[in-house]
């Protein structure tokens, strides 16, 4: 999956935390997407930090965050590291500074169990990228919405009371539909 | 692309499947897709393909 320049994602750290990050740094990346991420009234934010990188590849960060095991990856996501810089041993490797802004979440609790579990295997959750605007969930909820009310109203506000007014606004949340 | 205009598309591309029906009348395809009235449902497929529906239907 292709995602923008500036563009967020989120994933499971090994301790079964919710991450959310902001990619902050300009490049193309190509993430995986098979992470289903917890629903919203879920989680509850923990800490905001960000986490520095000089990897010389943009994907570098990201493979870190992927393909490790669980044991190490995501060291990033522990409140210890909160506020400091260069956490990853491979990071210094680089020469350009990069950075992402971490979210630490917490999912609430009992429904959910282990959230690793939900993932399969103990494997490294994947990242799944969010579309800029509205959430693709947001989106495809509304769009499906529309299927199955085309003959009824389908006025701007019923259609915000499905997603963000502010997603419904952009232009560029409905993609041209082929034929 | 706006939501008006996704939502249109999506009653237009409605319409025209439901143009295949010869037994359905153009009222009954214009309420089925969620237009208001019959002429809207032909100005706004005229203004999609060029070619109102009946036009459509008889050349299927």
């Amino acid at each position: 999956m292709l995602c923008s320049p500036v563009s967020r994602g989120e994933c499971l750290n090994g301790n079964g935390q919710y991450v959310r990050y902001t990619k902050l740094y300009g490049a193309i990346t190509i993430l995986p997407s098979r992470f289903i991420a917890p629903p919203e009234h879920l989680i509850t934010r923990l800490n905001t930090f960000t986490a520095h990188s000089r990897s010389t590849s943009s994907t570098a960060l990201w493979t870190r965050w992927t393909a490790a095991p669980v044991e190490t990856d995501f060291s990033l996501a522990g409140s210890r590291l909160a506020g400091q810089t260069n956490p990853h041993p491979n990071a210094l490797r680089g020469r350009s500074r990069r950075s992402v802004r971490c979210d630490l979440w917490r999912i609430a609790g009992a429904r959910l169990g282990n959230p690793l579990s939900r993932v399969g295997n103990g494997l490294v959750p994947q990242p799944v990228v969010l579309s800029i605007g509205a959430s693709a969930r947001k989106l495809r909820r509304v769009k499906e919405l529309i299927e199955a009310n085309l003959e009824g109203d389908l006025s701007l506000k019923i259609l915000a009371g499905k997603a963000a007014t502010a997603a419904l606004t952009s232009r560029a949340c409905f993609a041209p539909q082929p034929g | 692309m706006t939501a008006h205009s996704y939502v249109l598309e999506r009653r237009i591309l409605r319409a025209r499947q439901l143009l295949a029906q010869p037994d359905l009348s153009l009222t009954d395809i214009a309420a089925s897709s969620g237009f208001a009235t019959q002429s809207h449902l032909t100005f706004a497929f005229r203004k999609k393909f060029g070619i109102t529906p009946n036009e459509f239907r008889r050349k299927l």
